[in-house]
């Protein structure tokens, strides 16, 4: 077995779980509240897709990494089993979520999931030496709160505030440019 | 020195650590961008919904609760803020106990409940200056309609409930991103979904509570002219199949004032170390409780 | 775990002209350090830049220019940098655990990041370095029940995990008590046998008694390099003691006997007295040699 492969387990239960169950419950009773009152699908999405890409950001914070940062299997390698690992926990909050909401914008919903996780993830990794990486985690939610309330202004602000999810694909890519090039940071 | 006169000299401290410390947080707090930053877009978002054309007869009236949510949610991220301090062991060895600490916390908070004061006054004296604002559908209409005292209080309450859940956050959550995350995520849709608790059943219950509450009065052939002069009205449309009246009381937004107000006792109660607790829990609970009760005994 | 061929050199560490900047500020200002097997200390005020040389000693931080290589190889190169990576052991300055875990959970995840997948073999050297440190008898424990200075010892065994060719410490000694201490020297001494340990600390007693050299940091740059009787040399016929202060004395305090000791030129009254390492690193970290 590889090394990689022998990290998985301890990496899991070196992660912080707490926030994940706390969002995760918080997310599925905003879905289950816009689903009884037939109301608010556009805001519970919203809310949904920045939490979770908040969360993915949150998953590379590693309390000991001062300690495993001279480690040869690369920080690259533990924040992907990280990133895995979070991946694994937020796909059925997805699923129910989703399912708990109407269909309607739910097939833009995945790509600006990816866009805004992505984007977050670029700036963690580019956040400078000592400075803590989960406060990209910031970007995700400011960035779905200002798209829920100034994106309907229109004009430059307006658009730029709904960007992750108007236009997900171009964003995914210059966000994982900025990702790919601070990888090995 | 006698015993009595002990105490007394240790109560005077413990007062005077109190002040010095509401003071110390009072200043940090007012510096902390996360407050400005709140500030600004409520200011921005109340100027803006004055700027643009009602969609309908009442939607600045309806909206302007929801504008003070910005500072809300960010008092809250402040307050977190200075809370989370309270997890560093700095001074454990201090004489000043945590109970004491936090009581200094939350007083040097007050000055965010200043704030939200002040930004409210301001609002409500633009209001009457503005002549009052539109509010229900001919035959039930009003062009002059004004924020009742307890209405304007909200955001000072809500503020105060702000204060209280930042303080449970940051006190109780170990690390403050998450605590971050979890007041967003808490915080987000009560006021983004805050016209959702308009009908009557669950009003009580809102954080953001918004004015007028909704009750079905007729159906779509109803006559409006049958029902009473002195009703709001709102009349059938995209959004409802019906008549309904609009309730404006000031009596129920005290019951709501207070229900924000036990609310926020029974979260700071989580922020006090545990043998603090009894009495903001009892007396918050019992706030809560008689405000929902007083809601649902005045909404028909 | 990709073994190459070893690159024989007498010098684990060559650096020349090393630099780091943060904003205008230089970290480390054009380090000249050559180091071989044995323990070299680090002696330095707070910010003198210790720490960052050490990250990058460790490969963990990238120096702005300057050239580097560490037992033979270039840690700029990813390959080279894994290499090394492989053969070396970093203790970072208060280093954070995961306080759910227990030391031989910590220890063998560290091992497992290591690359080493024999998990025998990793069982048995977990095992053994928790020993080392004195850890044997509390290696089931949760950390978060453990002291700070345990914690500090879970962190040193992880570091000493494989035998390192290069071992970095940085302050290995917070927390630990005087027997420890000891203990800990022993380990080092143990080490330096094998290889190179670079150990930065505040506590000259430590570099006394246990480093072959020591380098002085002020401001960046190494201020002396030679061993700790050059080091004690620097302040020979400099230091003295009398009854009251003396305010134009490079250094001057008072000594727990009551009396004022002074290093620089003799004050009136004053006796000549031996120096000690103490000494030497006040004087060369004032700036006087």
């Amino acid at each position: 077995m590889s090394a990689t492969t022998q990290a998985a387990l301890p990496t899991a239960r070196s992660m912080a779980w707490t926030p994940v169950a706390v969002t995760a419950t918080g997310l599925v009773a905003v879905a289950a509240l816009s689903r009884a009152t037939d109301r608010g699908t556009p805001l519970a999405l919203s809310l949904t897709v920045g939490a979770l890409a908040a969360l993915a950001v949150l998953a590379l914070r590693d309390p000991a990494a001062a300690l495993l940062a001279a480690v040869p299997l690369s920080a690259w390698r533990r924040r992907g089993l990280r990133l895995a690992w979070i991946a694994v926990a937020v796909l059925p909050v997805w699923l129910v979520v989703t399912a708990l909401l109407p269909a309607a914008g739910l097939g833009t919903a995945f790509p600006a999931l990816l866009a805004l996780s992505t984007c977050a993830l670029a700036v963690a990794v580019w956040v400078p030496d000592g400075k803590d990486p989960g406060r990209a985690a910031a970007l995700p939610l400011l960035w779905v709160a200002a798209g829920s309330t100034v994106g309907s202004f229109g004009g430059p602000v307006g658009d730029v505030s709904l960007l992750w999810r108007e236009h997900p694909w171009p964003l995914l890519a210059v966000a994982g440019v900025l990702l790919a090039a601070g990888s090995s940071r | 020195m006698s015993t009595l006169a002990q105490e007394r000299v240790a109560d005077t401290t413990q007062r005077g650590v109190v002040g010095a410390l509401a003071r110390l947080e009072a200043a940090r707090l007012l510096r902390s961008p996360a407050l400005w930053v709140g500030v600004v877009l409520t200011v921005a978002f109340s100027v803006a919904s004055m700027q643009f054309p009602e969609d309908w007869s009442g939607a600045r009236y309806t909206v302007s609760p929801g504008l003070v949510g910005p500072l809300v949610i960010c008092a809250s991220f402040a307050v977190a803020s200075s809370f989370h301090r309270e997890r560093v062991g700095l001074a454990a060895d201090a004489p000043v106990g945590e109970a004491t600490r936090t009581l200094g916390r939350l007083t040097g908070a007050v000055v965010l409940i200043g704030v939200a004061a002040v930004l409210t006054a301001v609002g409500a004296m633009l209001v009457r200056t503005y002549g009052g604002l539109d509010l229900g559908d001919e035959p039930g209409r009003t062009l002059h309609a004004q924020f009742t005292a307890p209405e304007i209080l909200q955001p000072v309450c809500l503020t105060a409930l702000a204060v209280g859940v930042g303080a449970a956050a940051g006190r109780r959550f170990q690390h403050r991103a998450s605590a971050m995350l979890a007041l967003f995520i808490g915080w987000f849709p009560f006021v983004g979904f805050s016209w959702a608790f308009q009908s009557a059943l669950v009003t009580p219950f809102s954080v953001v509570q918004v004015q007028p509450v909704s009750v079905e009065v007729g159906p779509v052939s109803a006559d409006p002219l049958t029902f009473p002069a002195d009703w709001l009205l709102s009349a059938p449309g995209e959004f409802q199949d019906h008549w309904a009246r609009l309730f404006v009381s000031a009596r129920l937004a005290a019951g709501h004032d207070l229900w924000l107000i036990g609310l926020a006792l029974l979260f700071v109660a989580l922020a006090l170390p545990r043998g603090a607790r009894t009495w903001p829990t009892v007396i918050g609970g019992l706030l809560a409780v008689t405000g929902v009760v007083c809601q649902y005994l005045v909404i028909p | 775990m990709t073994e190459t061929a070893p690159v024989r050199t007498a010098l684990t560490v060559e650096a020349t002209g090393l630099v780091k900047r943060y904003g205008r500020t230089a970290a480390v200002d054009g380090i000249d350090l050559a180091v071989g097997p044995g323990v070299l200390g680090l002696l330095g005020p707070n910010g003198a830049g210790k720490t960052t040389l050490l990250r990058m000693l460790s490969t963990v931080l990238a120096p702005d220019s300057g050239s580097l290589r560490l037992l033979g190889r270039d840690p700029g190169v990813p390959q080279e940098r894994v290499e090394v990576r492989r053969r070396l052991g970093y203790l970072p300055q208060n280093p954070r655990l995961y306080p759910s875990f227990t030391p031989l959970e910590l220890v063998d995840y560290v091992a497992v990041l290591k690359e080493h997948t024999d998990v025998a073999w990793r069982r048995r050297e977990c095992t053994r370095v928790l020993e080392s440190v004195g850890m044997g008898d509390r290696m089931h424990h949760r950390i978060r029940t453990l002291s700070g200075g345990m914690q500090q010892r879970v962190a040193l065994a992880a570091a000493l995990l494989g035998s390192p060719e290069l071992l970095l410490l940085d302050e290995p000694a917070t927390g630990l008590d005087p027997e420890q201490r000891l203990e800990l020297r022993s380990l080092l001494a143990t080490s330096a046998q094998r290889g190179t340990v670079v150990l930065s600390t505040h506590n000259t007693g430590e570099v006394a008694a246990l480093c072959h050299r020591v380098a002085v940091m002020r401001e960046g740059r190494v201020w002396f390099l030679g061993t700790p009787a050059e080091l004690i040399a620097t302040a020979e016929g400099r230091v003295w003691e009398s009854e009251d202060p003396d305010p134009t004395a490079l250094r001057t305090w008072m000594t727990a006997a009551g009396t004022y000791r002074h290093i620089g030129a003799p004050p009136a009254g004053a006796d000549l007295v031996a120096a000690t390492l103490d000494d030497g690193y006040l004087l060369v970290s004032a700036g006087h040699q």
